[in-house]
């Protein structure tokens, strides 16, 4: 070449050009779904929940949204079109802490007249800080705003391009991707009592009970930001239900001294929420049936695709329902279900159990 | 901020450039020099603003410190000037950076229980501290003029070398900014083509070394010192292997960042790597890494010591203490200071000259190495001469398995990595390993492999393992440095398609999660 000023500005030119390219090329297949719905031809292959569920919610067509963490990744999303006749769609965020659902909710609410909201409740989200927590867990915040500014992370990105990219395309054409099955986890697992009781890890110490009021501040403030959102859409019918844990987990809550504080935080929530007309409650995690059979986990918390399905149809039956009339009587089954899993239930699996050594009788909180 | 960012390369760097240039072709040169001062706060204040106030502190209390030299002539208020300097700054390194060390070894010293501070550590403290003492050292000696607070503040922050170095002293960075020496250099502060375009090349070779090599050897690495009780010897091999290439490509990558950019502002800034992997001797290598350190300790120590004007012993003493500290340089551990006692006891070893290394029958390279002539005059002094290649060999293996102290976060993990090294077990832990490289670059042949023959899958992670391996290799082996490359190399249609191809390549690539290793140190 030529000069050193033709050099510097081919170089510039050309780099433009080839970063130019890579931009296009995001723009138009756009895996992420911040832009568009899938081209024709291509499926919404949505299997990356922290990336893909904002630009879903901004972009596809819905009136239903299944709100939750985890344990709601494994509903089809085909059962409540069906059962609620609606177009549902995935909100999904690990841990499902009430902050960052709620921020997924105003998302999907400033974007489409939402009909149904499945909201997922864990009984962990109700004492953790009404924060939200996408930064501190490293999320990619930059696709969970408006800004164009800072998309260059998206439109720039060697894994989107190279690895996004393709498997969009290749899940659309080969293969059996089941677009109902968004972020769907539970067909590579195995669920088995032996699996879960390998998977736990027991405190061998028993802590003192905590006062029932010990998350009282937590707890008002997922409160406030749940029932806010209820609140400022009386629209839409709220479908919120407790998930059945299985019996170990409540073994280590037991074991943590946190069971009267959990059980009351439940207590208050479900006496919040009855409050809301638009708002159905669903009580699933007294069923012993489930919660002690651990054939139906692959660890103290995760349930196979089943127990979505039983949920549903539940759901849909109108059965579990939690009233002003009967919820006392709810609470009490799950307060006898627990001291029976503590009592009655685990002995024949102490056994069996693995304890955590590291474990100095020291509470964590 | 970091040179591998969006907001570096696009908005950080055009706009600094451009108000740079456009205030210098306006003779505007105070101003200019200003921008490029707020310019550089802006870039380290970016990280965290607490890091800035740290860092302007330290220039006021300096500066002020060389006007007190400037003002005073008794030699007894220039010494108590320039012991204040060294107290203030040696005092800020070690708080910031040894308090936690010192504390924790005193509890266990004494079985005491003080509180350790966990204070955050400014970014590249260590950098900017070396080279503000020897600008006060040196204004003692009255080596170095004193000059306007602006011309300090831009040649301590200038934002290139500001958090992994070279270290640059004042002769080399402040006649370059000053505007007194346009006279005989008027094109100093103009936009020069030539320099432009090799920094620009020379920017774009670093950038890909830091991203595209050593990121992603990282990811091996990484996996392996976290996981040290796995390793069988294979992996442990490799890892150790990998640090090695990784750790050179992430310095000296940034390094070449470094002079790239000075070069982009027409400012040449010292070289701080010279090929150090092709040394044939310890001593050799010490001069060819982290030269601008080598150089500040041979200046402001080894020397004041006596260096090696006294005799053997007061040379391998003094050689001994340079690089024990030189190894708690690096970092707050006692990992780093047996590093660089390791360091020393082999340098000690070359000034013996028991072995000398023969100029010729090189394998690995043509081109003699700048030393031969010392090592011709070992030669004829010493018990043993070897073959160039043997020489390389022992050296290269010395630093790299010596790294296994530089990497481990501790001790405990760097005796397990030695004792995995001794252990000759395979385990078959190595495919595990290899698993972490994984590069988008091969997803799609990855997946091919995984649906048509998933039998193979970790046989083609180790092949890419082994590639990078290779890839890494071949570029330390050549004799040409990405400076030679960017300033000789004639400039060609071909040529400027594989920088601006390795330009995009490397940008696309920021997404990844990067931190610059020697921004701790």
């Amino acid at each position: 070449m030529e000069t050193n000023r033709q050099f510097i500005k081919s170089l510039i030119a050309r780099t433009a050009l080839i970063l130019g390219i890579c931009i296009a090329l995001t723009i138009l297949f756009d895996p992420l779904f911040q832009y568009h719905q899938p081209l024709p031809q291509l499926k919404a292959v949505l299997t990356d929940k922290e990336y893909q569920v904002v630009g879903s919610l901004k972009t596809f067509d819905y009136d239903s949204v299944i709100v939750g963490s985890s344990v709601a990744e494994n509903y089809n999303n085909a059962w409540f079109n069906q059962g609620f006749d609606c177009t549902s769609i995935k909100a999904i965020r690990t841990y499902g802490a009430t902050a960052d659902l709620c921020f997924l909710l105003d998302i999907a609410f400033a974007e489409q007249d939402l009909k149904y909201v499945f909201y997922n409740c864990d009984t962990s989200s109700l004492d953790a800080d009404p924060v939200l927590t996408y930064e501190l867990t490293g999320a990619p915040t930059y696709l969970y705003d408006n800004s164009y500014l800072n998309d260059l992370q998206y439109l720039l990105n060697k894994d989107i391009l190279m690895e996004k990219t393709p498997f969009l395309i290749a899940s659309s054409f080969i293969g059996d991707y089941n677009e109902d099955e968004s972020y769907n986890w539970s067909h590579w697992k195995s669920f088995s009592q032996t699996l879960v009781l390998s998977n736990y890890l027991r405190k061998p110490t028993i802590n003192p009970m905590l006062e029932e009021t010990a998350y009282q501040q937590q707890l008002d403030g997922n409160l406030l930001l749940l029932t806010t959102c209820i609140s400022k859409h009386p629209e839409t019918r709220f479908k919120i239900f407790f998930p059945p844990y299985s019996m170990l987990y409540w073994d280590n809550i037991y074991r943590n001294g946190k069971t009267d504080a959990y059980l009351y935080n439940m207590e208050q929530t479900i006496e919040t929420l009855l409050a809301y007309d638009n708002v159905d409650l669903y009580y699933f995690q007294a069923v012993d049936s489930i919660v002690c059979d651990l054939n139906n986990y692959m660890d103290a918390l995760h349930f196979s695709q089943e127990i979505n399905y039983w949920m549903y149809e539940q759901m849909l039956a109108g059965n579990y329902r939690v009233t002003k009339e009967n919820y006392h009587e709810v609470l009490s089954d799950m307060r006898s279900l627990v001291r029976q899993i503590v009592e009655v239930e685990i002995l024949p699996l102490e056994s069996s159990l693995i304890y955590d050594i590291s474990d100095n009788g020291e509470r964590l909180f | 901020m970091l040179f591998n960012s969006y907001l570096f390369i696009f908005i950080f760097l055009p706009l600094t450039l451009f108000f740079w240039y456009s205030l210098n072709h306006r003779r505007r040169y105070t101003a200019a020099k200003a921008l490029l001062t707020v310019m550089s706060f802006w870039f380290y204040g970016y990280f965290n603003p607490y890091y800035l106030l740290i860092m302007l502190i330290s220039i006021i209390i300096n500066y002020g410190l060389s006007h007190y030299l400037q003002t005073v002539s008794t030699t007894i208020k220039r010494r108590l000037g320039l012991f204040a300097g060294i107290l203030f700054n040696l005092g800020l390194l070690f708080y910031f950076k040894y308090y936690d060390f010192f504390i924790e070894n005193i509890n266990q010293l004494f079985s005491r229980d003080f509180n350790l501070k966990h204070i955050l550590l400014p970014l590249g403290i260590s950098f900017f501290t070396f080279q503000q003492l020897s600008y006060l050292i040196d204004r003692y000696k009255k080596k170095a003029l004193h000059c306007s607070l602006l011309d300090y503040a831009a040649f301590v922050s200038f934002f290139p070398q500001l958090v992994a170095g070279p270290i640059v002293l004042h002769e080399e960075l402040l006649p370059q900014l000053a505007e007194h020496p346009f006279p005989t250099n008027p094109n100093r502060k103009r936009f020069n083509p030539t320099v432009f375009a090799q920094g620009i090349t020379l920017f774009v070779l670093g950038l890909a070394k830091k991203v595209l090599l050593a990121d992603n050897l990282a990811l091996a690495v990484n996996h392996g010192y976290n996981n040290a009780h796995l390793l069988d010897t294979t992996s442990t091999l490799l890892v150790v292997l990998a640090y090695t290439f990784e750790l050179y490509f992430d310095f000296s990558g940034y390094c070449d960042m470094a002079i790239g950019l000075g070069k982009m502002f027409n400012i040449k800034l010292p070289i701080n790597f010279n090929s150090p992997y092709h040394a044939t001797s310890v001593k050799e290598l010490w001069g060819r890494w982290h030269m601008t350190l080598t150089r500040f300790f041979t200046t402001y120590l080894y020397i004041p010591l006596g260096g090696n004007r006294h005799g053997f012993a007061q040379t391998a003493r003094n050689t001994m203490i340079v690089f024990s500290l030189s190894g708690l340089w690096h970092g707050a551990d006692w990992t780093f200071v047996i590093w660089g006692i390791l360091q020393g006891i082999m340098v000690v070893w070359d000034h013996l000259g028991l072995v000398a290394v023969r100029a010729k029958d090189s394998p690995i390279h043509n081109k003699p190495a700048e030393n031969t002539r010392i090592n011709n005059n070992h030669a004829k002094n010493a018990l043993l001469s070897i073959p160039r290649w043997l020489g390389w060999f022992c050296t290269f293996s010395f630093f790299n398995l010596s790294f296994i102290f530089f990497r481990s976060p501790d001790l405990t993990i760097a005796r397990q990595m030695w004792k995995n090294l001794f252990s000759f077990q395979n385990s078959g832990y190595l495919y595990k390993l290899v698993a972490q490289i994984d590069l988008p670059e091969f997803y799609i042949l990855r997946q091919f492999v995984d649906l048509t023959a998933p039998q193979l899958l970790n046989h083609l992670n180790l092949a890419i393992f082994l590639l990078l391996l290779v890839i890494s290799a071949f570029i330390i082996g050549r004799w040409r440095t990405a400076l030679t490359i960017a300033e000789q190399t004639p400039l060609s249609s071909r040529f400027c398609w594989y920088i601006a191809l390795l330009f995009a390549w490397s940008i696309i690539s920021f997404s990844q999660v990067s931190t610059f290793i020697y921004f701790n140190f």
